[in-house]
């Protein structure tokens, strides 16, 4: 089989097995997942259901994207640091950038924002 | 090479904000948000092994935050900017500069409504019994009447149901209906602030008109009254939470006429002056107070309106802007509010010679509020 | 205390880095433990006498299994010792008010429940404490004979509540060495604050949508909220645990310790296999070296005794923990039918490595 086949193959696997490890109650898990396969009747979409897709879609394209590697650009990076000139300049930059991310969390736990501790379950 | 700019740069940003955390002052009260900041709770051993404790710290530390508006604009605009979200802290970013709080219609709600209910159809009976005439008003929030405002696929529960159900349970009271002409005016003027969960003058107008027509009052034509605007910055409680950049803010305005303006004795909590407006709350963020001198259990305003007409009002704070109104056809004005009150309204009545009750009330404060049950004792 | 918090950020931190890097070399490892206590006591107060029984049961039957090393009985005693103390910690919290509302229910007593939720840690602590013994038992580590160090390790705040596991032969020699400097500081550093942003920007946010549906606060389940849902569900779980991880690595560095990795983007794995391998791989190897490969030994009779272990185990662990658990097994055993036949003791310290 396909790389890509492979891959789509095991993600479907790996969300069904959160469904399972989500609900714990046989009966949620069904209903779950019938809903997910189109097997219990229930409709696509409503506009509760786009109004959330269109809040959380650029999340969860960012946090898709954070699950890549992509080892070859990281390579790439690597060696042009080995420039003294370009090191600075990217070590300049992602200095700012982690400054930046912290501001950014900072911002959001100042708020109070959700802030869930899952381990509480462990 | 690169840890060395890292280290340089993280660090000094660190120890910056860190120190300046250390010399900042503790404010108490957020002009911004409108609330009281916490305070550092009490240490007890309970509270300290349950997690109370620790988490009323941890509000205190973040309540605290030197910059706290700053993160707080800096968070909305990760939310709502980058992040593409319609709403933030509870607040709707709504179209045209609107925002509007969620409003929810869920069993708990329905019972709070249903308490509400016999509350006023047994207070209104006793008054019946002094043939004291009740009069009940609902008034729809701006995010039921805007709903051509909100953010798209939000879906509102039915506000005008839920108004008419709680009218068709009041006893004993004359309810009036406001929502149709809410509703028509609305296609021409603004009724509703954008930024604050008031209606504004002309939403107030709207109310008095037909409070005058259930009350069979002769009613004065807007034009008879002068179109004063008194502020043109006004950012209010939806503001407060949804902490937007470059919110375009609203026009805090009133219809002034002699009576209005000319006021014998407005009787407060913690003062007496002669008016209804007090100037002060301007130069606040809370330019909402400017009407009835804010939040107080009693107001009794005395007007020059010479007739032996004493009208009681029993309400939440969308009376404040309706008090230019209501004064008009009343030798005397009482206001109480049952969140900070607790005696008898039945006796007081009685003690102050009152003709006219009138429950004011908007849906949502309706639906969850649980403080009318200390009005009869 | 959370590692996502302002009080955990802008002050436990610069205050507790700022002691650590001044103080001399030899009370270092005192600055951790007592940061470890003060972390632990914003939250978790009434774990620490567990964690001090651990640290002593773990210290006190290491050390008798170095002394009685060449006899064998002995030696099993004490190691039975310190995992059944593990075990029954495990089992307590899990069970102990379902055994008082059962005897309640028999006798008609009314005693009151404990109602004492799992503390935070417990688990992360236990598996730690079982690989320890385990390992000084099989002769991979020797047993540490300073209970000075050996606190300081089974306490280190930055995995203790929830980070990768550490194995005592990971940090051992760090315990007494540590590998401080401005490179490692701002390796370590970095790695903290991509943690930080993992959790609070990415799986804070996303968490918030997997909320509305545990919560039941939707009108009705469609096909595309449901998808929506559980990718939402999926995208916080990784990044808030691998989030936590990183800040864990990225303080160890600070520190002057290398912890092992933890998670290697699971979510490109092209099987389930791989994706175990990739996911909280310090567990997984866990099970690996502790339960896995002891099944597979030729002794008589062990096979048996870990068959029972596995029983209490998965009753200690909740049904969610156990499939999960037996999902990593299973795969395990799947991709090498052969390693059955492998062994044991000397092959361990190897295999650990090479994941």
């Amino acid at each position: 089989m396909p790389k890509i086949f492979r891959h789509i193959y095991t993600i479907l696997l790996v969300l069904i097995s959160w469904v399972i490890f989500a609900f714990e109650d046989l009966g949620k898990i069904g209903t779950y997942l019938g809903t997910m396969f189109n097997l219990n009747g229930s409709i696509f979409a409503n506009s509760e259901a786009i109004y959330y897709f269109k809040n959380y879609v650029i999340i969860i394209i960012v946090g898709i994207i954070c699950s890549i590697p992509f080892t070859k650009l990281r390579e790439k990076i690597k060696n042009t640091e080995k420039n003294k000139k370009k090191e600075i300049i990217f070590g300049t930059i992602g200095s700012v950038a982690c400054v930046l991310i912290v501001i950014v969390c900072t911002a959001s736990l100042v708020n109070n924002s959700f802030n869930p501790f899952l381990y509480f379950r462990f | 090479m690169k840890n060395k700019i890292f280290f340089t740069i993280f660090m000094t940003i660190w120890i910056v904000i860190i120190i300046i955390n250390f010399i900042w002052p503790k404010q108490t009260f957020s002009q911004e948000e409108n609330r009281m900041l916490s305070t550092i709770p009490r240490f007890s051993l309970e509270s300290f092994i349950n997690g109370d404790y620790l988490n009323g710290v941890n509000d205190y530390i973040n309540d605290h935050f030197a910059f706290r508006n700053i993160y707080l604009k800096l968070n909305s605009w990760w939310e709502v900017s980058v992040m593409g979200k319609k709403e933030n802290n509870g607040v709707y970013i709504g179209k045209d500069g609107y925002l509007f709080e969620k409003f929810e219609y869920n069993d708990k709600e329905k019972e709070n409504a249903n308490t509400n209910v016999e509350i006023i159809s047994n207070f209104a009976n006793k008054m019946k019994e002094q043939n004291i005439p009740t009069y009940f008003v609902l008034i729809p929030n701006s995010i039921y009447i805007n709903n051509n405002k909100i953010p798209n696929n939000v879906e509102v529960p039915n506000q005008e149901e839920i108004i008419n159900q709680i009218y068709n349970k009041t006893e004993n009271t004359n309810n009036i209906n406001v929502i149709e002409s809410l509703k028509e005016e609305n296609k021409i003027k603004q009724l509703y602030f954008k930024t604050d969960h008031h209606i504004n003058s002309d939403g107030a107008y709207v109310v008095y008109k037909e409070y005058c027509k259930a009350r069979r009052i002769p009613i004065k034509e807007l034009n008879s009254f002068n179109r004063i605007t008194i502020s043109n910055n006004f950012l209010g409680t939806f503001d407060s939470k949804a902490q937007l950049i470059n919110q375009e803010p609203d026009e805090l305005f009133i219809y002034q006429n002699e009576i209005n303006t000319n006021i014998k004795e407005a009787i407060y909590d913690k003062q007496t002056t002669n008016s209804i407006f007090n100037q002060e709350y301007l130069n606040s963020k809370d330019k909402y107070s400017y009407f009835l001198n804010g939040n107080n259990s009693r107001a009794i305003i005395k007007t020059n309106v010479k007739n032996d007409k004493k009208l009681l009002v029993i309400k939440d704070s969308y009376a404040h802007i309706m008090s230019q109104f209501l004064c008009q056809d009343y030798s005397e004005v009482h206001f109480l509010d049952p969140r900070y009150t607790n005696f008898d309204y039945i006796k007081y009545a009685k003690e102050n010679g009152i003709t006219d009750v009138l429950f004011l009330y908007n849906v949502s404060t309706f639906v969850q509020d649980a403080n009318l049950e200390k009005i009869i004792k | 205390m959370v590692f996502s918090s302002v009080v955990f950020l802008y002050i436990f931190l610069p205050i507790m880095l700022l002691i650590y890097f001044i103080v001399p070399r030899k009370f270092k490892n005192l600055i951790m433990i007592i940061a470890s206590f003060i972390f632990f006591a914003w939250g978790e107060i009434r774990y620490i006498p567990i964690m001090l029984l651990l640290a002593v049961m773990d210290f006190w039957c290491g050390n008798k299994i170095n002394e009685y090393w060449k006899d064998k009985k002995k030696k099993r005693i004490y190691l039975w010792i310190d995992v059944g103390v593990n075990l029954l910690i495990l089992f307590f919290f899990k069970y102990a008010d379902f055994i008082i509302s059962s005897i309640n229910g028999v006798t008609g007593l009314n005693i009151p429940l404990l109602n004492i939720p799992l503390p935070i840690g417990v688990s992360f602590n236990t598996f730690q404490s079982l690989s320890y013994i385990i390992d000084v038992y099989r002769g991979t580590v020797v047993c540490e004979k300073s209970f000075y160090n050996y606190l300081t390790y089974t306490t280190l705040f930055p995995q203790i509540i929830a980070g990768p596991i550490v194995r005592y032969e990971t940090v051992d020699e760090e315990l007494v060495d540590k590998k401080i400097s401005l490179d490692n500081f701002s390796l370590g550093m970095r790695r903290f604050i991509v943690g930080l942003g993992k959790k609070v920007l990415i799986a804070n946010n996303v968490g918030a949508m997997w909320n509305v549906i545990e919560t039941g606060n939707y009108s009705e389940m469609t096909v595309l909220l449901s998808w929506i849902g559980i990718i939402s569900f999926a995208l916080q779980i990784y990044f808030d645990f691998s989030g936590y991880s990183d800040m864990a690595i990225g303080l160890a560095k600070i520190f002057g310790m290398e912890f092992d990795e933890n998670f290697n983007y699971p979510y490109i794995s092209k099987s389930i296999t791989e994706f175990w391998r990739r996911w909280h791989i310090t567990l997984s190897s866990w099970f690996r070296d502790y339960i896995y490969i002891p099944l597979g030994g030729n002794r008589k009779g062990l096979p048996k005794q870990i068959r029972n272990i596995l029983i209490v185990w998965a009753l200690t662990r909740g049904m969610a923990w156990s499939i999960m658990e037996l999902c990593i097994m299973g795969s395990i055993f799947w991709s090498n039918p052969n390693s059955r036949k492998n062994i044991y003791v000397k092959g361990i310290r190897k295999n650990a490595k090479n994941i």
